[in-house]
């Protein structure tokens, strides 16, 4: 006999209409787009960690992934170690609520760009999600 | 607003974060619900927490700066010390002591030469000295030495004395300025940017008008000084009286020390007299109302009268005094050059011997220059106004009372001694009844006075004096208060002392030591009225000299003299005062003088 698949939801998807937080970028027609999923809503909080360094957040400043320190050091063969290892860290501290299944990170010395992808899970869903950020 | 459960007791970041949140969830529950630290929108509540905090913190600096305890910039603390009667110092000016020397040739009288005084010169006020380290100084006083007084004389050569005099002495220089005028502005305000400023030393306008300095501009007049024409039998200078001055400044010194001047309000020409309040001129300038039982009457501001001083309509020349500061400070000896331009001879002498006694004037400080720092540090102000707000320039114990007295000015008479008692006719009154109460002020103090004569011995008070005294203490008085000024009585006392001195020691030595302490514990600087003599401490002061084996014998003496010369025409009963080891003093407020020291104090050496 088959198992029954579990799945466990945030009772704030089950209302599509109590919006969560906002979304990232903040161009909606009133400066704001809200988000209705949390889904939606982890992956603004993901993009935020990413491109905020430590020091920024006042009265909170270990807050950030700290990434853009690390590219404006310059890129080099331990780069793409070391953000990695941030990311892990951080993802690990700020959002708890994901587990990430890989970072792939692509370098172009040439024109001084890192593109950082993050493939993630949904702890409590289990759905899986990505997403790319361009540091240039 | 209250509805909404606003909490207005934040006044952190984190207290603002908490109940934004908290309000939030309470009334935006659809709209925003993501409230981790990731959350983009969590900027936002952070945001406005640092508004909150920062107002907070400017309300909190705010109100801090409105109390003199708390005040931390100097703008602030300028501004209340003033309020509260202090006047910070941009500067604070070193003082000294110098001797000014002269030669004076001889003149023959009845065969003993004695000083021409022919050839006396005037030194007048505010004339300039320098250091060696080129500071400069003004001297305070004028220094004539045609007064006989107070003037050391000593030969210097077959033709010449050598005349010596004291003055006090300053580091400061004068500066001017010329302010601009010409239509009269009601409080027309000027600065003068110059740093160690002193103090205005006078104004002047074009037409030759003396305008005056005062504390605040409501108040009208100023004590002015005019001659005393009994000065030569009552030793003082001048006489004080209170001049009523409608041309009138206030300055205040600024927190980046420039000085502030600010003058009167008074563009009308129509003197103050015309302009007496009447049922039928009051109302005027007021603002219509239907009554007038609370109205705030002020002739200054209803008229715009002189009430306030005059507002200048030309040119003023200030003259002011800078200087001071650390490095005023001077060592002894060092004030050496004296500006003689300005010294002059009264007598108008003006030939070969005038050239050369004004060639042979001379300075030298022979104590340092002290005193001399920088301005009020924010703590000092604090803490200077704090003392001014309690003094009130009032007179209100008997101790502000003997200060007040003492501090008249040397021009105005020499006030040695002061003791205020309650009106001693009034404590011998029987149990108070109507009649006496009506009689005699319960408020009314006796103010018991001394002065110095010229050998500073312990002298009674001269009316002119006197009279100074209460223009003076008139101006600090509590309305209700009525002071009678009386003098004090001197009782002149002389010494006898038998000693034993251990083996070994010189006994001329330890004589003239013994002496010698006595002198200096009975210097009449050290005294004050009704102060009794302890003759336990008496013996300790000879016992304290090497030497001494025991005090054998203490004696203490009553010198007296009827006609008043020599000694206090008032006898004493030592004895019948002596109780218990102490010699107290009369009844009648008085003190013990020992007025020549070199012949009232004896010793001998016993042997036991």
């Amino acid at each position: 006999m088959p198992i029954p698949q579990v799945t466990q939801v945030n009772p704030l998807d089950l209302q599509g209409n109590i919006a969560i937080g906002v979304s990232l970028p903040f161009n909606g027609p009133v400066a704001f787009n809200s988000t209705y999923s949390t889904a939606d809503q982890i992956k603004s909080n993901l993009i935020n960690l990413l491109l905020t360094n430590k020091g920024e957040r006042l009265y909170n400043p270990e807050f950030g992934a700290n990434l853009k320190k690390v590219l404006f050091e310059g890129i080099t063969e331990d780069t793409s170690i070391t953000i990695q290892n941030l990311i892990y860290t951080n993802v690990g501290v700020y959002i708890p609520e994901i587990t990430i299944n890989d970072i792939k990170i692509i370098t172009d010395q040439d024109n001084n760009t890192i593109s950082i992808t993050i493939a993630y899970t949904l702890n409590i869903s289990g759905t899986s999600n990505q997403i790319t950020v361009q540091f240039i | 607003m209250t509805d909404n459960n606003i909490s207005y007791l934040n006044k952190g970041f984190s207290e603002f974060k908490v109940n934004l949140i908290n309000y939030a969830k309470s009334y935006f529950p659809t709209t925003y619900n993501d409230f981790s630290e990731a959350s983009p929108g969590n900027m936002f509540i952070e945001m406005a927490s640092y508004v909150g905090d920062v107002m907070s913190f400017y309300l909190d600096t705010q109100v801090q700066e409105n109390f003199l305890l708390y005040a931390k910039q100097k703008e602030n603390l300028y501004a209340l010390s003033y309020m509260l009667g202090y006047r910070p110092k941009a500067s604070y000016a070193a003082v000294t002591t110098v001797d000014i020397y002269q030669l004076i040739p001889f003149s023959n009288l009845g065969g003993k030469n004695v000083p021409d005084y022919f050839y006396a010169v005037v030194v007048p006020e505010n004339t300039i000295l320098t250091s060696a380290n080129s500071t400069k100084f003004l001297t305070i006083e004028k220094v004539d030495f045609t007064d006989t007084s107070n003037t050391e004389i000593i030969v210097a050569n077959n033709n010449y004395f050598i005349l010596k005099k004291q003055v006090k002495a300053i580091s400061a220089e004068i500066k001017s300025i010329t302010i601009p005028f010409s239509t009269p502005q009601k409080f027309s305000t000027t600065t003068i940017t110059d740093s160690n400023i002193l103090q205005i030393l006078d104004a002047t306008d074009a037409q030759s008008n003396k305008w005056y300095e005062v504390p605040y501009l409501a108040q009208a007049t100023v004590f002015d000084k005019i001659k005393n024409p009994t000065f030569t039998t009552d030793n003082v200078p001048y006489l004080m009286q209170l001049k009523r001055v409608p041309r009138r400044y206030v300055s205040r010194f600024l927190s980046d020390n420039t000085l502030q001047i600010e003058f009167g309000a008074g563009v009308s020409n129509k003197t103050d007299n015309t302009l007496l309040p009447t049922p039928d001129n009051i109302q005027l300038g007021l603002v219509p109302g239907i009554s007038n039982l609370y109205n705030n009457f002020n002739k200054a501001s209803t008229f715009y009268t002189q009430e306030y001083g005059l507002a200048p309509s030309s040119d003023v020349t200030i003259r002011y005094l800078v200087g001071g500061g650390l490095n005023a400070n001077t060592d002894a000896n060092k004030i050496t050059t004296i500006d003689t331009s300005q010294i002059y001879f009264p007598s108008s002498a003006n030939n070969s011997v005038a050239t050369y006694v004004l060639n042979s004037i001379v300075v030298n400080n022979p104590i340092p220059a002290s005193g001399g720092r920088n301005g009020d540090q924010v703590e000092e102000i604090r803490n200077n106004a704090l003392y001014a707000y309690q003094s009130q320039l009032r007179a209100v114990t008997r101790e502000d009372y003997m200060v007040r007295a003492l501090s008249l000015p040397s021009d105005y008479g020499n006030i040695a001694k002061v003791y205020v008692t309650q009106d001693a006719a009034r404590e011998m009154l029987p149990t108070p009844t109507v009649a006496t109460m009506d009689d005699r002020n319960p408020l009314s103090l006796d103010m018991y006075i001394l002065g110095y004569d010229s050998s500073k011995k312990l002298t009674t008070t001269a009316s002119t004096l006197k009279q100074n005294l209460v223009t003076y203490i008139d101006q600090f008085r509590m309305v209700t208060d009525a002071i009678n000024i009386k003098d004090a009585f001197y009782i002149n006392i002389g010494i006898n002392f038998d000693i034993a001195i251990k083996s070994g020691y010189n006994n001329n030595t330890v004589i003239v030591d013994c002496i010698s302490i006595l002198k200096d514990f009975f210097n009449i600087e050290k005294w004050n009225i009704n102060q009794p003599i302890i003759i336990s401490d008496v013996q300790s002061q000879l016992l304290s000299i090497s030497g001494v084996q025991s005090v054998i014998n203490l004696e203490f003496i009553n010198k007296q003299d009827n006609t008043g010369v020599t000694y206090s025409q008032y006898g004493y009963d030592i004895p019948g005062a002596t109780r218990q080891g102490n010699i107290y003093p009369s009844l009648d407020p008085s003190i013990f003088e020992i007025r020549y020291p070199d012949t009232d104090i004896q010793g001998r050496i016993v042997a036991v």
